[in-house]
């Protein structure tokens, strides 16, 4: 099983450099939006307390967690070539296809935060938690590209249709602003508070941004890590349960 | 005696159509079983089934002695398969994704290499090895998905339609390896054809469907003999229309034939045996002393007993489809 999911990494890995047209924009993409929405609201959105470059460069990270991550597409591929049959008569555990990608989509979102954390640096994000800090940090914003990651591969099994997966992709962000993403609670409309109280992304933010703002802060930790488990939880069943679909009936069936 | 493969009454059903209805097969250890019948008879639907890849309506498989539907896991270990619609990761280079395939067949190391350069080597596939797959031609591609079904050297090979798409050399390569595989592998092969001098060259035994039903089953010649139709052709040298006409007359009454007709001087005689035919023909023209440029006598081929028991059964399909679009 390890070593299927090894293979399935290795596949997926090999593909990427060859696969430049869709990393690119990954990689682009939150770094734009960092470095334009710092410029365009670091006086605005400052406050006094805390530096808006600090305060948002969390969100960029979560942000190439989700765009940046997904193999789902190749599933999506390999379902539409009918290659995924040729997969499915070998012995390897169904399981281990779904998640030796998602392996590798925690590689790549782990090297695709790192260039968007030094620019961060560069704009003289300090954080208080120092190295080891930046470390967790990193990690945390993986393990969320994995949790997420379970839908968008739920999707591509389910439907076999890679405009379903893009849309899960656009939904994604609109979640993303319906939380604290670029002010502190208390400055949402109390509409907005509710929904972003309910909304996941709040606390992995919350534990994400301790670690630069703060320093170490045991309970924001506990319930950004927390938060991710239970997101990836549900995924994770989601996406299992699309695979044995999938599995069952084959390439022949698409919508 | 079990074989390497028991079908036992298998049914598919796609709605209300029946792809596969009732069919039981036996496929011997080392044989190379061909599988041949009309568009939508069923063949592909079967294959699927024997692969793991599609579960049964109802019926029993075995392959190698395992329940297909018990134990897949097993059953994948022991076959290869080339499916006849199949991408590629056009991704990957052919040698990669032999190695990939190898990988997950459970190869490591020396075996794998090994695997990957006799699979290359049997198919051809040297001259792309290290080229994208993507930009390979239809040929390359159906070539190299056939090696990568072989690169595990599988007890058991399922191939459908392999030779489609492939220039005449490759063909003949892949037919090559294909009696090499049974004849020093002992490799058992399940193929379905639409070239019926493929299945007639490779296979040891064919069996026709058609509407999802085996029609026969047996080996080429033995098929062709059941088919009991050669023809007998006689040129009259006169060119003459009344000695055509006398030769048709005398032969009407001998047992062997089954009709006789003539056109343009050249008389043609459907027998159940045609060396009976030729014989009492020599005899006819040399009493009734009619001069005769040629006289010729033709086996039936695979083609004529393909066509003569599913031609009646492809007419039934047609009025079935038409009972279902007005329900
Ligand atoms: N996924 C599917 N959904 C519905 N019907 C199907 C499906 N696959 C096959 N069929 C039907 O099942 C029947 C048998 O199809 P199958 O593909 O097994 O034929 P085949 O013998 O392989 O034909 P060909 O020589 O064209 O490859 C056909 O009537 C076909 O329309
Ligand atoms: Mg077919």
């Amino acid at each position: 099983m390890v070593r299927d999911m090894q293979t399935v990494a290795g596949r997926a890995l090999r593909a990427l450099p060859r696969q430049r047209t869709s990393l690119t924009p990954a990689l682009f993409t939150p770094i734009f939006f960092y470095v334009v929405n710092v410029a365009s609201l670091e006086h605005i959105a400052s406050l006094g307390q805390v530096p808006f470059e600090e305060f948002y460069l969390p969100v960029s990270i979560v942000v190439v967690a989700v765009t940046g991550a997904s193999r789902a597409g190749t599933f999506v591929g390999d379902i539409a070539t009918g290659y995924f049959d040729k997969l499915c008569v070998t012995p390897v555990r169904r399981s281990a296809l779904l998640f030796g990608l998602m392996i590798a989509d925690f590689v790549v979102v782990a090297c695709l935060s790192v260039p968007v954390l030094l620019i961060g640096i560069v704009h003289g994000v300090r954080f208080e938690s120092g190295v080891l800090g930046i470390l967790l940090f990193i990690l945390l914003a993986s393990l969320w590209g994995l949790a997420f990651a379970g839908f968008p591969y739920a999707l591509a099994l389910r439907t076999g249709n890679p405009a379903v997966v893009t849309s899960a992709f656009t939904l994604f962000f609109s979640v993303a602003y319906l939380t604290t993403a670029f002010v502190p609670r208390d400055l949402l409309a109390p509409w907005l508070r509710w929904v972003s109280d309910g909304n996941p992304l709040t606390y992995l933010l919350e534990g994400l941004r301790s670690l630069v703002i703060d320093g170490w802060d045991g309970q924001a930790l506990l319930v950004a890590m927390l938060t991710v488990f239970g997101v990836g939880l549900v995924s994770m069943t989601l996406a299992l349960r699309s695979l044995s679909y999938r599995v069952r009936v084959g390439t022949q069936e698409v919508y | 005696m079990t074989g390497a493969i028991q079908v036992e009454g298998l049914v598919r059903t796609y709605g209300n159509t029946r792809a596969v209805d009732g069919l039981s097969i036996v496929v011997r250890e080392s044989e190379v079983y061909g599988f041949i019948g009309p568009n939508g008879a069923g063949k592909t639907t079967t294959l699927r089934i024997l692969s793991t890849l599609l579960a049964p309506t109802s019926g029993t498989v075995t392959v190698a002695g395992i329940d297909i539907e018990r134990d897949p896991h097993s059953v994948r270990r022991l076959i290869g398969v080339a499916l006849q619609e199949s991408g590629l990761d056009g991704m990957q280079t052919s040698e990669e994704i032999l190695a990939f395939h190898g990988r997950l067949q459970g190869l490591r190391g020396k075996s794998l290499k090994r695997g990957v350069e006799r699979a290359i080597a049997c198919l051809g596939v040297e001259g792309f090895a290290s080229e994208r797959i993507s930009t390979l031609s239809g040929g390359m591609k159906r070539r190299l998905d056939i090696a990568i079904a072989l690169v595990h050297s599988p007890a058991i090979l399922f191939l459908d339609e392999p030779t489609v798409g492939m220039d005449p050399t490759s063909r003949r390569t892949l037919w090559e390896e294909i009696s090499r595989l049974r004849r020093d592998e002992g490799t058992t092969v399940f193929l379905t054809t639409q070239y019926l001098d493929e299945a007639d060259q490779l296979a040891d035994r064919i069996g026709i469907i058609a509407g999802g039903q085996l029609k026969a089953e047996g080996s080429p010649a033995d098929l062709k003999k059941a088919l009991q139709r050669d023809v007998v052709n006689v040129t009259v040298s006169s060119r003459d229309d009344e000695d055509a006409e006398q030769i048709v007359k005398l032969t009407e009454n001998n047992e062997a034939t089954i009709s006789a007709a003539h056109s343009n001087g050249v008389v043609s005689i459907q027998s159940l045996n045609g060396d009976i035919t030729m014989a009492h023909m020599l005899e006819i023209v040399a009493s009734a002393s009619i001069g005769i440029s040629d006289i010729s006598l033709r086996r039936p081929t695979l083609d004529d007993v393909f066509i003569e028991l599913t031609s009646e059964m492809s007419a039934a399909s047609t009025g079935r489809e038409d009972n279902e679009n007005g329900a």
